[in-house]
């Protein structure tokens, strides 16, 4: 699916793995973020992924105007999650608003895991 | 200032006054902070949200009984998780944690605990992300905590804080140089200033003395490394909505178009709008149309950030303004010196050949030192031109010729003089108007010359005069008299009426252009003028159409055309 905007000059079409993949950075850049988990659970690890796999752990549906995502992320241990996941929501939306001009109607956090970084020895 | 007790460790009591002292700083600070709030997300509640963050790890520690350091941070970190608030909030929260990692068997705290516990606040900080974004709190916590690590020796903890926050200060300033968000907004990282006012509100409770001033936080020197300035002012201002239905984001929208560092806040009650636009005005009338103002607050960012360039440029300007009623006696003196410039103490000096008043004034306006009476079948000499260069005081000079006829002399002239002269191959008046709106003094001489004769290019010049004799030219048969519209040099109209020769002229050359500027001269007025202009405008509705009272003799009208 892509997602359509019209302007007076045409439309721009929009691939669905671009707005994947500018989701998946500007959550990346987002504090108390520390992984994206794969989207596929079946293997039941929610393994750590690095840069290459932007759009991993981020899926995008597009319905006729609504544009929806979904996010699986592991977070810092000792960040308030609940205070994390809303600066995630709240950033990439603001950046695919300013980026690409898309609103996003609606954008779904699954915390996969926790990582207990070295600071707490 | 008489408590001068050197402090080298600190105790509970201690820590505690350190705590509010930064609480006091923060709420002190805490819209300022707000107004830097342009990254992650540009909305404004960074100094609110560290505050209320602090404010319950604060309010944790009074709840505490102990005075114990290990236990003060643990409550100080605890309390700063459950209260988090935004991205910053909880930033925050993960630097306290790091002051009590660091503090973990501690009674009290010396100097290195202290230094332990500002690099364990920056290193767990570090850990909390995947990607960190420099430019950011991160970095100014990282560069204070460095600077820390290498003040094993510091004499004293006041001492120690003081270094560690000048640190502090200036990885701040630099901010705005790795986020290019902060740059073009013209702002510090706001969760950066809010670190640092915490540390400066921790000396400040330290020493017992409110010995830190706004200094730092006033002064946005850092604005004056913005390069790119698109939106002048900055604008603020509440609006009272009481008992109305606004919506918030509607207003956001509406005013999105006129500016940047858009932020819209509020709730039922108020509504604060802060923009940086060019426009003020357009925005407070909008805002008037939503509620009452107050509060409001309209800075000029260019003025505040102007380099020294800039501010020469500015006063340049007020002298001009001051000297723009001094009046010139005869306008058909051989030449003509532009009091306005006189005194501007201007690199380059700009030659104009032009004749009559009106013309010659805009001329001057547009900032011609010095100018030739001449034109057509009026053709200065070279000579004329030798007293021009030797009049004007600059040794850099630009000749604008105006007339293809007098572009050789011009040239001959300058190859014979000593200055550096170049001529600008401009053919009419409109051209020279043209070419003096891109003159940038500060320029190299060629540069002028060639930026200025690009946009010669851009108009296009229709000049409506009579012919003197009969003639056959361009496949037109011309009669003494007769009315002939010449555009760019070549005649493409001949008439009777010059509204006549107007119409087929333009019927000829249209090409869309939006700005459209009459000079009438010797033959015409302003009524037939605006006749002219009634043609223009049945041609094109939405061309900006302007008339001046040219005074030039022998073109009733030179039009131009861009």
């Amino acid at each position: 699916m892509v997602k359509e905007i019209n302007t007076d000059l045409g439309k721009v079409l929009i691939a669905e793995e671009v707005i994947e993949n500018i989701a998946g950075l500007s959550a990346m850049e987002c504090y108390g973020l520390v992984g994206m988990s794969s989207r596929n659970m079946q293997d039941g690890i929610a393994d750590l992924l690095g840069l290459d796999n932007l759009s991993k752990g981020v899926s995008v549906e597009i319905d006729e105007e609504e544009v929806s995502i979904i996010l699986n992320i592991i977070v810092e241990y000792g960040t308030n999650i609940h205070e994390v996941a809303n600066n995630i929501i709240d950033r990439v939306k603001y950046t695919l608003k300013s980026r690409i001009g898309i609103e996003v109607d609606n954008i779904e956090i699954n915390v996969q895991g926790v990582r207990i970084g070295n600071g707490t020895e | 200032m008489v408590q001068n007790e050197e402090i080298k460790v600190i105790d509970g009591d201690t820590f505690r006054k350190m705590c509010y002292g930064a609480l006091n700083k923060l709420k002190d600070q805490q819209s300022y902070i707000d107004s830097l709030n342009v990254f992650p997300v540009p909305d404004g509640d960074t100094g609110t949200n560290m505050l209320l963050t602090f404010q319950e790890a604060v309010e944790n520690i009074d709840q505490s009984n102990s005075n114990r350091i290990d236990n003060l941070t643990k409550a100080l970190s605890k309390g700063a998780l459950m209260g988090a608030r935004g991205n910053s909030g909880v930033i925050l929260s993960q630097l306290l944690r790091g002051f009590s990692e660091a503090n973990k068997y501690n009674k009290t705290m010396e100097n290195a605990d202290l230094i332990k516990s500002l690099s364990e606040a920056s290193r767990i900080a570090y850990q909390g992300v995947l990607r960190p974004v420099e430019g950011t709190i991160l970095t100014v916590a990282r560069k204070a905590a460095r600077r820390a690590e290498k003040l094993k020796n510091a004499e004293n903890i006041e001492e120690l804080l003081k270094k560690v926050i000048k640190t502090a200060h200036k990885a701040l300033n630099k901010t705005p140089d790795q986020l290019p968000e902060l740059k073009e907004a013209g702002v510090v990282d706001a969760g950066g200033q809010g670190y640092l006012t915490i540390l400066e509100g921790m000396l400040a409770g330290l020493t017992g003395k409110e010995e830190i001033t706004k200094e730092t936080t006033v002064k946005k020197e850092t604005k004056e490394e913005v390069e790119d300035l698109k939106y002048g002012y900055c604008t603020q201002t509440l609006i009272n909505v009481a008992d109305k239905d606004v919506n918030i984001d509607e207003i956001k929208n509406d005013i999105e178009q006129f500016g940047d560092s858009l932020m819209v806040v509020g709730d039922e009650e108020i509504i604060k709008i802060h923009i940086h636009t060019n426009h003020p005005g357009i925005i407070l009338e909008y805002a008037l149309k939503t509620g009452s103002l107050r509060d409001i607050n309209i800075d000029n960012m260019k003025l505040q950030n102007a380099d020294m360039r800039e501010k020469s440029e500015m006063r340049q300007k007020e002298e001009y303004e001051k000297l723009k009623d001094e009046k010139i006696e005869d306008f058909d003196d051989k030449l003509i010196k532009n009091p306005k410039t006189e005194k501007l103490n201007r690199e380059t000096g700009i030659i104009a050949v032009a004749k009559g008043k009106g013309i010659k004034n805009i001329l001057m306006e547009l900032g011609v030192d010095l100018i030739i009476d001449g034109g057509q079948s009026m053709n200065p000499s070279t000579n004329d031109f030798v007293d021009a260069i030797n009049e004007i005081k600059q040794d850099k000079i630009i000749i604008l010729p105006n007339n293809k006829n007098i572009i050789s002399a011009a040239q001959q002239a300058s190859s014979i003089s000593d200055k550096n002269i170049k001529v600008v191959t401009t053919k009419a008046i409109p051209e020279a108007i043209a070419a003096l709106l891109v003159f940038n003094d500060n320029d190299e001489l060629s540069k002028i010359k060639t930026a200025m004769e690009e946009e010669t290019t851009s108009v296009k010049t229709i000049e409506i005069t009579y012919a003197v004799k009969d003639s056959n030219v361009n496949g037109f048969e011309i009669k003494e008299e007769d009315v002939i519209g010449i555009v760019d040099g070549t005649i493409k109209a001949v008439g009777d009426t010059e509204l006549e020769v107007v119409n087929d002229v333009i019927n000829e050359v249209w090409d869309d252009e939006d700005l459209i500027t009459i000079y009438y001269g010797d033959g015409a007025d302003e009524k037939e003028a605006s006749k002219i202009k009634k043609t223009f405008q049945e041609k094109s509705s939405n061309a900006e159409i302007e008339i001046y009272e040219g005074g030039q003799p022998l073109y009733p009208y030179i039009i131009s055309m861009e």
